[in-house]
């Protein structure tokens, strides 16, 4: 593509000016680690939740009151499940237990495949218990005295993402714990075996029973697309601090032909060195260190989320109240990283490139002096 | 050129680790661990510790 003399020549001056193109490399490089480590924690957590919708209620019904969510009553299921084109509804037991000693919450989930008394647990919670000595029992403390439940399982780490800190245990004992009565249930999942008729079943559902708030699946799968909400928080500081970086690096690039280099230029233009050459010659330096940069910052963005586990990053997105040792997928979204690439790639190369076509193509005796 | 040659050679050494790393995870046993669990749960939520920011709210009452 390019002549090797002007190739190696390339490479001798980047070399020769290594100071100011670590610098350049060095924030490319931070700049795209960032983004694409929030990239692949967001999109490993995605799979993963999109693996479990497999078994997704067509309908999820839940009721609240003061604006806290609230338990649904027989009549409100027998309601539902008079409407046409319903086939089930099951009533769901779950709620959260705070743990006092830990201070933290635990999702208490009603499983009918769990034997009275037996209990599964998410690793997080084990590891909140186990450091107050429960390790094979656990004592729930309810207004009506204390419920004594045996750790069955521990759920496995693959799993975490969805089960850190659920404990599952038989609907009966779930209602114990929660104190919730017999013909009560925390939420009701409906089925409804015609998908056209989904979208219409659930704004009956909430015409029949105005207090209610029925989200479909497509509504839930939906939402799991827009789990994290990039525009608020720390999502927009991390991008502000992207945001920055790269203002700071183009500068950089754009400092890189004026002052000495423009002198540069000039002597290479006036050496026989035509208009092209000397493009060619910025951009083998500059799609070097920008090509070398992106390579980088994707490779250490992978290492640090799938062999490491995304410390610190992984707080942001799942929280820090319990231990979360959780095992990403990976996961490379290939449309986004080319994105990435063309958004940043070709800014850097063009803040070098276009200001070197300019000083070339001026009076070189004006450059010169 | 061997600069050029180097730096070539150490991304290919890289992204081959990663590569191998990525071939090797097993998502497929993952896959089948999580609808397992999914077929228990139903309705599946990412584990947060606090579901809604009130509750935090109250935990934390001094």
């Amino acid at each position: 593509m390019f002549p090797k003399n002007l190739s190696e020549y390339a490479i001798v001056l980047l070399l020769k000016d290594k100071a100011d193109h670590l610098f350049s490399f060095l924030i490319f490089t931070f700049i795209v680690t960032l983004l694409s480590a929030v990239l692949f924690v967001s999109d490993a957590i995605q799979s993963d939740l999109k693996v479990a919708t497999l078994f997704q209620p067509d309908i999820v019904v839940e009721n609240t009151l003061a604006g806290r969510a609230y338990t649904l009553s027989e009549e409100d299921k027998e309601a539902i499940e008079s409407l046409r084109g319903v086939t089930a509804v099951e009533g769901a037991v779950d709620g959260y237990y705070y743990f006092a000693q830990g201070r933290v919450w635990f999702h208490v989930i009603g499983d009918s495949s769990l034997r009275l008394g037996a209990m599964r647990v998410g690793s997080g919670v084990y590891t909140a218990i186990k450091a107050w000595h429960y390790e094979d029992q656990f004592n729930f403390f309810t207004p009506k005295g204390k419920i004594t439940l045996n750790i069955e399982q521990i759920e496995s780490k693959a799993t975490n993402l969805l089960c850190n800190d659920v404990i599952y245990m038989h609907p009966a004992n779930a209602r114990a714990v929660l104190d919730l009565g017999m013909e009560h249930y925390s939420k009701l999942y409906v089925t409804v075996p015609n998908p056209n008729e989904v979208g219409e079943l659930t704004l009956k559902i909430v015409e029949t029973l105005p207090y209610v708030k029925a989200t479909s699946k497509e509504e839930i799968l939906a939402n799991y697309q827009h789990l994290f909400y990039y525009k608020g928080g720390v999502f927009m500081i991390l991008y502000l601090v992207c945001m920055v970086s790269f203002l700071i690096l183009l500068k950089n690039q754009i400092s890189l032909v004026y002052g000495e280099k423009k002198k540069e230029i000039a002597i290479l233009r006036s050496i026989g060195y035509g208009i092209k050459d000397i493009i060619a010659i910025k951009f083998i330096q500059n799609s070097t260190v920008a090509l070398s940069a992106f390579l980088s910052g994707v490779g250490i963005a992978y290492l640090y989320v799938f062999f490491f586990q995304a410390p610190l990053l992984r707080s942001i997105f799942l929280g820090s109240e319990l231990e979360h040792s959780v095992e990403f997928t990976p996961i490379m979204d290939m449309n986004m990283l080319f994105l990435l690439f063309i958004f940043s790639v070709i800014p850097f190369l063009a803040c070098v490139i276009l200001p070197s076509w300019k000083i070339a193509i001026a009076d070189m005796s004006e450059a010169v002096r | 050129m061997k600069t050029l040659r180097y730096v070539a050679l150490f991304f290919g050494l890289l992204y081959s680790v990663i590569i191998l790393h990525a071939l090797s995870f097993e998502s497929q046993t993952k896959a089948k661990e999580i609808q397992s669990l999914a077929s228990r749960m139903k309705y599946t939520e990412l584990s947060l510790s606090f579901k809604e920011s009130a509750y935090k709210g109250f935990v934390y009452v001094p």
